[in-house]
């Protein structure tokens, strides 16, 4: 029992859980991967805007270096060579050191292209060697062009180099060649913070990098394992025409990268973020409707047990309540106090309890009745709801008794089961006769019935005639079962006394054993009267014979003695 | 036993026990060689241990450091760097030229090592290249044996009627006799005389400068050495004495009283060295760790000194000056 209610229960509790989960979980799910997609969509956005602005800042920036040092170089071509020696230029290209920490060596030559000074840091000036230069690449680029941007080169295979030469306006200014240490570039895109770890780097046109804010990247000149992975970026940032793309960096990890070109150089700037570190947001924005999932799916579990619960306990209740109420219990009260439907269901339960109690009281009392009124009459008595009907009184009743002839001498011999059969069929007619003309049987012993009319309900018409119409429907039913009984070899007779008169009638007995009955000397003449009766008569006395309608013919007898009377009687058949 | 070797065996023997309680809680340990002596580098440890802190590690919180400051002699190197290796050091910081970090290579090729301003790295075998430095050695590069005829060059500027010059140079130092070689030819193509002053130890700079004969002289080279930089007022006061306009490498030389030094920030290369111990102690292998090169070359001038000798530098000293003490 206990394993069926707890199993009726968690069908109730699933089903909860599931509407709730799915309540729950659907809208926030749907809500997370949208702002998820949104989320996405916005970072990845707003990284590539940043990154690209980085990325131009940065080869602005980085051009403004190179630019600032072809600038000082142009301070160095403007006064002629003709005459004087290089000992005049000499200081400009010292003045120009000091200016420009990046610059490593320094050569000025004349419009014939020899070199007239050379100073360097390291090595030792030389004043008007007058070495011939005009195979020097610088040289050559500078034919035709003011500004000439050799390649990166490096030095002592690690640092990297370049060389940037500038021609003077007029020939005869000659040019200035100058070497470039570039790790001082390095500065420029060490400043450069996209985020916490993104970062910004230069390559050439090669792919080679030139500057990067790790010093030990950038010197270690051309290592096969970086250049393959910058050309292939290289490459793709500018098959990509601007727009930022998704790459690995040096350690292997994801990275969005972005490039802006410095077009005098032919070198490209590339800022770059770990993806990690820029989708973090949305990683945390992910993790947050995770853990709202999961909470809401604790809630929602919570919410459904203790909703199951609170409907599983009336439920039982009720349950309870109607097996107590089909056992009977009528005065058992289901008590839940919920509020809602389910009180008023329980209600409804103790209401039904109720009525079923006066309903099962009303039948007991109908059952009751029926023992001595027929059924139609103990409806009206149940239905007028009092039992003043049944009260004691005195009326004028019609009372019939009737019994059969040889029946005390046929039930000494007669087997039991014989006797009891005679005795149903007998009075199975005879009750039939009663309800049919409700009357009311106050009492039956043995094969004695007595039966009683105008009481306790008035009969509808002549109450004499009513008595005689069932006398008569008796006798002619009694005398068929009579027929059959001969013809099994019970010999036996049926005779009835009626007789009217006032009485007093009620209900007599005691605690449940009540009876209605009828008091007086009627009940004693009618007793007579049957005794008296043969074998099909019914008998009247004087005063009954008198109401009889005259369409009847009540055949005289004449007086008779009747026990327990003192006088005699004139007795009347019909 | 000397005197000085029972003292140093007994400051060894707390910092054994020191390193031994750091390495019993499991913070990494760095080992500190030095030719120089602690007082001469004081400055130049406090950046090392400045820069290292500001790359997250702290002497004495997540990381001990084990100090052994040969104070000049070569002979120490060898039995200071085996102890520092049986000490199980994570890294060890070779500093003051090339003989920790050669001593080194002789004991170890596996624990790595940071050298603090190396001459010729590739040339002494220390490294297979500077981009690629292949071994378990790695660090900063002065290249100052290239100065040391830019040295002369500036000298002559100051002093261009001179006709004798002397050079300072340490014969201990594996690249002295090249410097001497390189002098000697610049010096002989612009007519002039070379003399060479030869020092492997304080007392020998004593000896060999006090036996110099200021007459005839007209300037001097003080060779780039570890040991002169530790001895540089011990120097300065010989110079000083004899009146004679001199070069130096490193501008604490001028700070002390010198006429004008050319060379780099060598605190500069203390920093590099702190980064790149950091970088090993977190996992990086000195194999992958470029050879830093020194890329800003100062000129520094002292007036002061210029106005006792009785000179002036000429106009192209001041252009070329970075900084110029008054």
């Amino acid at each position: 029992m206990t394993a069926g209610r707890a199993g009726a229960r968690l069908p109730l509790f699933r089903k909860y859980l599931l509407a709730f989960l799915a309540a729950v979980l659907v809208p926030l799910s749907v809500n997370g991967a949208s702002e998820a997609w949104l989320g996405y969509r916005d970072q990845r956005e707003m990284i590539d805007a940043r990154l690209t602005i980085e990325a131009r800042a940065a080869a602005g920036r980085i051009e403004a270096f190179i630019d600032a040092i072809r600038d000082q170089l142009g301070w160095a071509v403007q006064l002629p060579w003709s005459g004087g020696g290089g000992e005049a230029h000499h200081v400009d290209a010292l003045r120009l050191f000091r200016q420009v920490p990046a610059m490593v060596e320094l050569v000025l030559a004349d419009d014939g292209a020899r070199e007239r000074v050379r100073v360097s840091r390291i090595g030792e000036d030389v004043i008007d060697s007058h070495a011939d230069l005009s195979a020097d690449p610088a040289v050559i680029g500078l034919r035709g062009n003011r500004v000439w941007h050799g390649p990166v080169t490096l030095n002592r295979g690690s640092e990297p180099y370049m060389r940037i030469a500038v021609a003077g306006n007029r020939s005869a200014v000659g040019m200035a060649i100058a070497e470039i240490n570039l790790t001082l570039i390095r500065d420029v895109v060490s400043a450069i913070r996209v985020g916490e770890t993104g970062l910004a780097f230069v390559v050439d046109g090669s792919g080679a990098l030139v500057a990067h804010p790790d010093i030990s990247l950038m010197l270690r000149g051309s290592d096969e394992a970086t250049a393959g992975r910058l050309q292939a970026l290289s490459a793709a940032l500018l098959a990509s025409s601007g727009e930022p793309i998704v790459a690995t960096d040096f350690a292997g990890l994801p990275v969005i990268a972005a490039a802006a070109m410095i077009d005098s150089l032919g070198w490209l700037v590339i800022a770059e973020q770990p993806t990690s570190e820029a989708y973090a947001p949305i990683v945390a924005a992910a993790w947050r409707t995770a853990l709202l999932v999961i909470g809401a799916s604790g809630l929602a579990l919570v919410v459904a047990y203790l909703l199951a619960r609170r409907m599983t306990g009336p439920i039982r209740l009720l349950e309870q309540g109607a097996s107590e109420i089909g056992a009977g219990r009528f005065d058992h009260q289901i008590a839940i106090r919920t509020g809602d439907e389910l009180e008023s269901l329980a209600e409804s339960f103790n209401r039904m309890a109720g009525d079923l109690a006066l309903s099962q009281e009303r039948s007991e009392r109908i059952a009751r009745l029926k023992r001595f009124l027929s059924p139609q009459v103990a409806d009206i008595v149940e239905r007028s709801g009092d039992n003043d009907l049944l009260a004691a009184r005195r009326a004028d009743v019609v009372v019939v008794f009737a019994d059969l002839r040889g029946f005390t001498a046929l039930s000494t011999k007669a087997a039991p089961e014989e006797i009891m059969r005679i005795l149903g069929e007998y009075y199975g007619v005879l009750g039939a006769c009663i309800i049919r003309n409700e009357a009311t049987l106050t009492h039956f012993s043995g094969d004695g019935v007595m039966v009683l009319l105008n009481a306790p309900l008035p009969c509808k018409g002549n109450p004499v005639l009513a008595g005689l119409k069932m006398a008569g429907e008796m006798q002619a039913a009694v005398q068929e079962l009579l027929r059959e009984w001969r013809e099994r070899g019970q010999v036996l007779g049926f005779g009835i006394g009626l007789a009217k008169g006032e009485a007093t009638v009620g209900r007599f007995g005691y605690e449940e054993r009540h009876d209605y009955t009828a008091i007086g000397n009627v009940v004693n003449l009618a007793s007579r009267l049957c005794s008296s009766a043969a074998d099909g008569q019914i008998l009247l006395d004087e005063a009954t014979a008198r109401d009889v309608p005259a369409e009847i013919p009540a055949i005289p007898l004449g007086p008779r003695q009747l026990k327990g009377f003192s006088e005699e009687v004139s007795v009347y058949a019909i | 036993m000397r005197r000085r070797d029972v003292l140093l065996l007994g400051a060894s023997a707390v910092l054994w026990s020191a390193g031994t309680a750091a390495r019993a809680q499991g913070v990494p340990v760095i080992g500190f060689l030095s030719l120089a002596s602690e007082e001469s580098f004081a400055h130049l440890l406090a950046a090392y241990v400045e820069s290292l802190r500001k790359a997250g590690f702290v002497d004495g919180g997540n990381v001990a450091i084990e100090y052994r400051w040969a104070n000049g002699r070569y002979d120490q190197l060898p039995v200071l760097a085996a102890d520092l290796l049986d000490r199980k050091v994570d890294v060890i910081v070779a500093s003051g030229g090339d003989r920790p970090s050669l001593a080194l290579k002789d004991l170890t090729s596996t624990v790595p090592v940071v050298f603090v301003g190396s001459d010729d790295p590739v040339g002494l075998g220390l490294v297979e290249s500077l981009s690629h430095p292949g071994g378990n050695m790695t660090g900063g590069s002065l290249f100052t044996s290239e100065l040391e005829v830019k040295k002369l060059e500036l000298l002559s500027e100051v002093v261009p009627q001179a006709r004798r010059i002397a050079m300072l140079a340490n014969p201990g130092n594996p690249v002295a006799v090249g410097d001497i070689a390189n002098v000697a030819a610049a010096a002989r193509s612009r007519n002039l005389e070379l003399l060479t002053v030869e020092a492997a130890s304080a007392e020998e700079i004593d000896t060999g400068l006090g036996r110099l004969d200021a007459t005839g002289i007209h300037g001097l080279i003080v060779g780039h050495d570890p040991l002169f930089n530790s001895r540089r007022e011990q120097i300065v006061a010989h110079v000083e004495r004899l009146e004679l306009p001199a070069i130096y490498e490193h501008r604490e030389f001028v700070e002390a009283g010198g006429l004008m030094s050319y060379g780099n920030d060598i605190a500069e290369n203390y920093r590099i060295a702190a980064d790149y111990t950091a970088r090993i102690l977190r996992g990086a292998r000195p194999a992958d760790l470029p050879v830093r090169q020194a890329t800003r070359f100062l000129l520094t001038i002292n007036l002061e000194a210029a106005e006792e000798l009785g000179l002036e530098f000429p106009p192209l000293m001041l252009v070329r000056a970075d900084e110029v003490i008054e």
